[in-house]
């Protein structure tokens, strides 16, 4: 076994160990149609909410792999977690998922094979229109901390150095390798959430215009004509309303500059922790790993295995659990 | 004697008006699709009906068995003045025994239990005049109105319902770790 296949299955076997309490409700089906009902809610109320609120419904594709499955849900807690304003911004302005590839296509065949990272799809007509989002993630592993002792890529000893000053210089670099391979999965997904949702601005006001017929429409009594107004003038906007309307804000902020630049980014960001940071995307929980064990948040039955697979870098200890019903492992 | 005769001309003559006694179900369901099937045919097939027991049990068979198929077909009537659009109506949705799947392509899966497995028809979906058409190959179109503001759908001898999670997770406040700039 070499050491990428060890690393993948120690990673694997310390998030998945037995089904806990939550996870059998979830596929509590006692006939064919109720497990079926129950494998595809998640996906079906996803969208659901998707289209009801005028956003495209963006799935975070779950591997079919166990390896796989911490992996992805390492790197997505990572951005999650640690994406700047910026970066995150684009995700307030779609309904989140998490599903496989299988349940997927159910939903939406369109989606074609193989597991892509991350699926985005449009609700506001039939055929809708899909779009794949894909990267590697892969190779950046070597960055993180899941490593021989000897790694050539370490820096060489110094002559009048202690064993302790070595371990220290060593322990620095790694992190430093670490936190420059985390800031680069990190951006790899922000650049793909930020081509498919907002590439130009076209696109962001196409977005817009389907907001404020969707606002239109349901007659909210949130985001009111002076919405927008106040958005552009630079007035104090509510939460509630950036929740409701974020592709408005959104455009706002792609067309000021500097400190309002900021302040918008910052209000959808906001946005994204309350809905994606605090409570996990459906159809995932958030767990947290520093290497031994694992805790799934808001859970009494705790996963606790496979101590002893090594350091976990700060920034990748809280991920994404990912859970399907014929997990093998 | 003769009382007999006019008594048995009096029950036909009953039978073969419409406007006294309609044409048993049998007769409708066996005359409803051959055109100009009005008047004479109505006629023979409720004689035939009355007086012939051999007629009368095969199209009594008949009648229960294709009227059983197009209640399942029958379209129920849509709600009035509704709107619907067809995005809004992509989703999972659940009977007692069957699945329905109204997919984002336009295509649909309908699942039904049968015994421990389940048999699949697929085909096209669309909004028509306020309800959702079924399209299969070899089958009629099936229609199924919305139901309700829940987003059920309702067909005549099913109701589907939308799926829906049975668990909600919950807000774990304690470690999130991460900060906004």
């Amino acid at each position: 076994m070499n050491r990428r296949q060890f690393l993948g299955s120690a990673a694997a076997a310390a998030v998945i160990a037995t089904w806990p309490g939550w996870l059998r409700r979830a596929f509590a089906g006692t006939s064919p149609i109720e497990e079926e009902a129950a494998a595809l809610a998640v996906l079906s109320e996803g969208y659901r909410r998707a289209q009801r609120a005028g956003k495209p419904l963006l799935v975070l594709v779950i591997p079919a792999d166990g390896g796989q499955k911490y992996d992805r849900g390492r790197a997505f807690g990572e951005y999650l977690n640690h994406g700047s304003a910026e970066q995150l911004a684009p995700l307030a302005l779609c309904e989140v998922a998490c599903a496989e590839m299988a349940k997927l296509r159910r939903l939406a065949p369109a989606v074609g094979e193989g597991e892509p990272l991350m699926v985005l799809i449009e609700t506001d007509r039939v055929p809708a229109r899909v779009q794949r989002l894909d990267a590697t993630l892969g190779e950046d592993r070597e960055g993180d901390w899941r490593v021989v002792d000897d790694d050539p890529a370490d820096p060489p000893p110094k002559k009048k150095e202690t064993e302790e000053e070595r371990w220290q210089r060593r322990y620095e670099a790694r992190q430093r390798r670490a936190d420059a391979a985390i800031a680069r999965r990190i951006e790899r997904i922000a650049a793909l959430v930020r081509e498919a949702v907002q590439p130009d601005l076209a696109r962001l006001e196409e977005r817009a215009a389907r907001v404020r017929a969707h606002v239109q429409s349901v007659g909210s009594g949130v985001v009111t004509a002076r919405f927008e107004q106040d958005l552009a003038s630079g007035a104090e906007v509510s939460r509630a309303a950036v929740e409701e309307a974020p592709a408005l804000v959104a455009l706002a902020a792609a067309r000021a500059q500097g400190a309002r630049r900021e302040a918008l980014l910052g209000l959808l960001a906001h946005v994204v922790e309350a809905r994606l940071r605090r409570v996990p995307p459906s159809g995932s929980r958030w767990a947290v790993s520093a290497g031994c064990g694992t805790r799934i948040e808001g859970e009494t039955q705790q996963v606790m295995v496979a101590c002893g697979m090594g350091h976990v870098p700060e920034k990748s200890r809280r991920f994404l659990y990912f859970f399907a019903k014929n997990d093998d492992l | 004697m003769r009382s007999r005769w006019l008594g048995l001309a009096a029950l036909l003559a009953a039978g073969c008006n419409e406007g006294l006694i309609a044409p048993p179900p049998a007769v409708r369901t066996l005359l409803r699709d051959v055109p100009g099937s009005q008047g004479v045919p109505t006629a023979v097939g409720t004689w035939a009906y009355l007086v012939i027991p051999a007629v009368r049990i095969v199209l009594d068979v008949r009648g229960r068995l294709v009227g059983s198929r197009d209640a399942v077909n029958e379209p129920a009537p849509p709600e009035p003045g509704l709107h619907i659009e067809a995005s809004a109506l992509v989703g999972v949705y659940a009977s007692h025994d069957r699945l329905l799947i109204l997919d984002t392509s336009g295509e649909y899966t309908l699942e039904t239990q049968e015994g421990g497995g389940l048999l699949r028809q697929e085909g096209q979906w669309a909004v028509e005049a306020g309800a959702v058409v079924l399209r299969a190959s070899g089958e009629g179109p099936r229609r199924l109105v919305l139901a309700s503001d829940q987003g059920a759908l309702r067909g005549s001898d099913a109701t589907f319902a939308p799926v829906a999670l049975n668990t909600t997770p919950p807000v774990a406040q304690d470690s999130i770790e991460g900060e906004l700039p």
